[in-house]
């Protein structure tokens, strides 16, 4: 008994289209994948923290007076033994630092921050005496969170607070659980 | 014969609009509130929420009710959001970021939940409302358990003190009012959230294109009688699925917009209502269970909102408690929506019922009623 | 009776009553059988099953004249609530204590019961096939609206009002001095240490039960049943479909008004406002967790239902707890009892609307 079978041109075009679509997927998954890698890559926040202060071994000096400023931003005036922070947005940054008080021409540099820290700390004093590493990762001693925020939210035998649209509780009752008043 | 009934379907119809307007007009000038503060509120509110009603129009036409497990797509925007902030991605491609992570979520979240809704024929809204719930417990287990845990978390600041589990409140600083920053318009006073109105048009670009592809034409099929649709070929129970899953994904970018608004996340209370308020919405709009149109979204939003922002107000300077008005403005919603879901059910059976005995011939009823018409109201009723 | 007969029979019972029920009953029996490894007193722990088994068996009982009628999940039970809620805070404000201050609660409550119910089956009935999602809103709704009236009702009580305004409820009223504990603790008998039986609580809930029992097995009873799993033949029979659906409501209202008095009394407090909402969800999942499907239920499933419910309940916090060193007690219940819920709901039943 003959089943009916396609003619062996029809099996082939039918090959043909499968593998195509399957190419093409695996290329919009490879496209998207890569997007989202760029704007984590491009798009990552970091905090500069940005010293003015000298190197105790005495390397290098700090400034009597510098307005420094990142990316062609805002300028900040740092004095001696200044420390302030910048957020910046990416990895690779310009850095112009101006002497009001005329003791040396300005200096442009630049730097790179790495992908995978937070927090950073750069040594304007060290970086124009032309010495590496400038900036290093900065770690924070952990600081207590208050308990109320970290209570564990959930809280059987209490009916949860209901939230309008504009994420607040809609009833402000005091056996309500610590509920989180958003914004508006 | 014709004349009152037809008139009566038209009121009933817009009953639940003409209420709402009635009420919230009246609570207007009695609220005391700026009209110029009004009318701003509205006009973010428009760009913060109406993306999120949006996400329910495909599963009415598809036929399957109210989506409540748009509640999904809303929890998979927040898991996002959360790797986002985790890895301080700043300002608008910190969103898409969190979309690109929370929508393969959603898909497969509204997949699996069009599994179950498909399972649950005629009980469709009440089984996707207790998924919401148990897809809530889910959602608990892998913030508040796994994720610092299993799931790494970079950054220590959003982690509980414990060493795992994300916090009650998630600080959405980076990607604040970034979307809402992005093209502002000021015109008479009003700053105008630009940018999110672009997504939103864009957005309904795209349900119109949709509507006439073939999958929304079958949707649309599905959504009037499965059986003639089946009959035709469609493949009813994928097409469902396909609805609530681009149903899901919708929410989940609607949440995000939500969110950035807000500035703030409650990480595990922020998706609870959004159900509720986007159902409310797009009924208050003149929607039906079984039919929803683009104005009904924008209508709905824009009632919706005023009432939350005027009666409480309105309630405080009539009765002195701010309480009352707060109450008075969940019990209206919340009687509003069962009046909507009321009204269509009557409306369903009264059809069916008058096809019913037209088909036996009695006084009320077309003799000459076509079977197709009869069949399709009676699976209709049947739902 | 060959082998492949009774596995077969096994497997075909077990698949009847549900994989998940299965499941879950051999969790429930593990964790009594790991109770004692962990530090937790088997006794005890079965004394506070069976305490939250009275507290809230009389709400599931509420479900199962709905249930057979073909209305479905009384997601509405909130609506009885409020009655029962108005019977509580009326006897408070009467001052009546004890005995008399919870039959008292038990008498006033039920004008307000039965009327709502009356309303609520009417609604009820001109919506057949959607009434699960109108039942939550209108619980909702009517929660809502109630809590309005919980703050302009001129209550005086200075035990209920709010101290600082003078006038309002308050959200949680306290029992004391009043009739907390009152069936639980009557004619309790204690064994050993840890173990004490409510007596007094349990009998209640079998006078409830058995209340329930006779009225179902009556000729309106069996009218509901009738109506519930072959409407043309109740129909034919002369039966008014609409008439027994609003009888069961009632019924059904009134049973859940009961309820939170019972509940209160065990729970110690009065809880009003917002606190009704969700309540209907234990209920529903517990009976479904005893064996009854969207249109069919029984005594048995109640009581079945309950205990397995609140041993997860009761046992999960202090066992799992234990081993894992954390608290996973709500998101376990959160998961159970939804997931009982949408499992029932998506069971292919031998009567679909």
């Amino acid at each position: 008994m003959k089943v009916p079978t396609q003619k062996p041109k029809a099996a082939q075009m039918q090959a043909q289209t499968k593998t195509r679509r399957i190419l093409l997927r695996l290329a919009l998954l490879v496209v998207y994948v890569a997007l989202a890698v760029a704007l984590f890559i491009f798009n990552r926040g970091h905090t500069v923290l940005v010293d003015n202060k000298g190197d105790p071994a005495g390397t290098f000096q700090a400034f009597e007076l510098m307005k420094v400023s990142i990316d062609g931003g805002k300028g900040m005036e740092f004095f001696k033994g200044d420390r302030d922070k910048f957020t910046v947005v990416g990895q690779r940054h310009r850095i112009r630092i101006e002497f009001p008080d005329g003791s040396k021409p300005a200096f442009e540099g630049r730097f790179i921050v790495p992908l995978g820290g937070d927090l950073f700390l750069l040594s304007v004093p060290k970086m124009v005496a032309g010495l590496e590493p400038f900036i290093e990762p900065f770690v924070v001693a952990r600081s207590p969170l208050p308990s109320e925020e970290d209570a564990l939210p959930l809280v059987p035998d209490v009916p949860e607070p209901i939230l309008g649209p504009d994420g607040k509780p809609i009833l402000a009752l005091p056996t309500a659980t610590p509920a989180d008043t958003a914004g508006k | 014969m014709k004349k009152p009934i037809l008139l009566r379907t038209i009121f009933a119809d817009n009953l639940v609009v003409v209420i709402f307007l009635v009420i919230t007009a009246a609570a207007v000038p009695v609220s005391g509130l700026p009209l110029l503060s009004i009318a701003q509120e509205i006009v973010t509110r428009i760009g913060r929420n109406a993306f999120l009603v949006f996400s329910l129009i495909l599963p009415i036409m598809a036929g399957m009710g109210i989506n409540f497990g748009m509640v999904l797509g809303a929890m998979a925007g927040q898991i996002g959001l959360i790797f986002a902030v985790d890895w301080n991605i700043v300002g608008v491609p910190g969103l898409i970021f969190a979309s690109m992570i929370g929508v393969p979520i959603a898909a497969l979240l509204g997949w699996m939940a069009g599994e179950v809704l498909n399972r649950a024929r005629g009980r469709e809204m009440v089984t996707g409302f207790i998924l919401a719930f148990l897809m809530d417990g889910v959602y608990q287990f892998v913030v508040l358990y796994l994720m610092g845990f299993i799931i790494p978390l970079h950054s220590i600041t959003i982690k509980l003190s414990r060493g795992y589990g994300v916090r009650n409140t998630l600080n959405l600083d980076a990607v604040r009012q970034t979307l809402d920053r992005l093209i502002p318009l000021k015109i008479g006073g009003l700053t105008f959230p630009i940018a999110n109105y672009l997504v939103m048009a864009v957005l309904c670009i795209f349900i119109v294109w949709f509507r006439k592809t073939k999958l929304g034409q079958d949707m649309r099929a599905v959504g009037q009688n499965q059986v003639v649709s089946h009959a035709a070929g469609i493949p009813v129970e994928r097409t469902r699925i396909l609805a609530i899953v681009i149903s899901t994904i919708f929410a989940c970018i609607g949440q995000i917009i939500f969110l950035q608004n807000m500035g703030n996340m409650a990480t595990y209370n922020a998706h609870k209502q959004t159900g509720f308020f986007a159902a409310a919405a797009i009924l208050v709009g003149g929607a039906s269970i079984a039919k929803a149109t683009i104005p009904n979204v924008f209508v709905g939003v824009v009632l919706l909102h005023l009432m939350y922002i005027v009666v409480p107000r309105a309630g405080t300077n009539l009765f002195g408690s701010a309480m009352i008005g707060e109450f008075f403005r969940d019990a209206f919603s919340y009687g509003v929506i069962a009046l909507a879901l009321v009204l269509h059910a009557w409306r369903k059976r009264a059809n069916a019922d008058s096809a019913r005995s037209g088909l036996r011939g009695g006084a009320a009823g077309n003799r000459t009623e076509p079977p197709a018409t009869i069949a399709a109201a009676d699976a209709g009723a049947g739902k | 009776m060959t082998d492949a007969g009774i596995k077969g029979r096994l497997v075909s019972a077990v698949r009847d009553f549900g994989w998940p029920r299965v499941i879950i009953f051999i969790f429930v029996v593990l964790l009594f059988l790991a109770a004692p490894f962990v530090g937790v007193s088997v006794s005890a722990s079965l004394s506070d099953v069976l305490n939250r088994f009275g507290q809230n068996a009389v709400m599931v009982l509420a479900l199962v004249p709905m249930m057979q009628a073909g209305a479905g999940l009384n997601f509405g039970l909130p609506v009885g609530i409020i009655a029962g809620l108005l019977g509580a805070t009326l006897a408070v404000q009467f001052g009546l204590t004890g005995w008399v201050g919870f039959l008292a609660a038990i008498v006033l409550c039920l004008p307000f019961a039965i009327g709502f119910g009356w309303l609520y089956g009417r609604l009820l009935n001109k919506v057949k096939g959607e009434e699960m999602t109108i039942a939550m809103y209108v619980g909702f709704a009517g929660v809502t609206f109630m809590s309005i009236m919980w703050i302009i009702l001129p209550y005086t009580s200075p035990n209920m009002v709010w101290g600082y305004a003078g006038t309002g409820l308050r959200t949680t009223i306290t029992l004391d001095g009043y009739w907390t504990r009152i069936l639980n603790d009557f004619l309790a008998v204690r064994i050993g240490q840890f173990f004490i039986f409510p007596t007094g609580v349990l009998l209640f809930f079998g006078l409830a039960a058995l209340g329930m029992r006779l009225f179902m097995r009556s000729r309106t009873g069996t009218a509901i049943t009738a109506v519930g799993s072959n409407p043309d033949f109740a129909r034919a029979g002369g039966v008014s479909a609409d008439r027994m659906r609003t009888i069961s409501v009632v019924v059904s209202t009134v049973y859940g008004a009961i309820g939170i008095l019972v509940y209160q009394q065990s729970f110690g407090f009065i809880q009003l406002y917002n606190a009704p909402l969700y309540m209907a969800m234990p209920a529903v999942a517990a009976i479904l967790l005893g064996g009854a499907s969207v249109n069919k239920a029984s005594l048995v499933n109640v009581m079945v239902g309950t205990f397995l419910f609140q041993s997860i309940l009761t046992m999960t916090p202090s066992v799992i707890n234990s081993i894992l060193q954390t608290d996973m007690s709500e998101v376990i219940r959160i998961l159970v009892s939804n997931g009982m819920i949408i499992y029932a709901l998506t069971r292919k039943s031998k009567v679909t609307k």
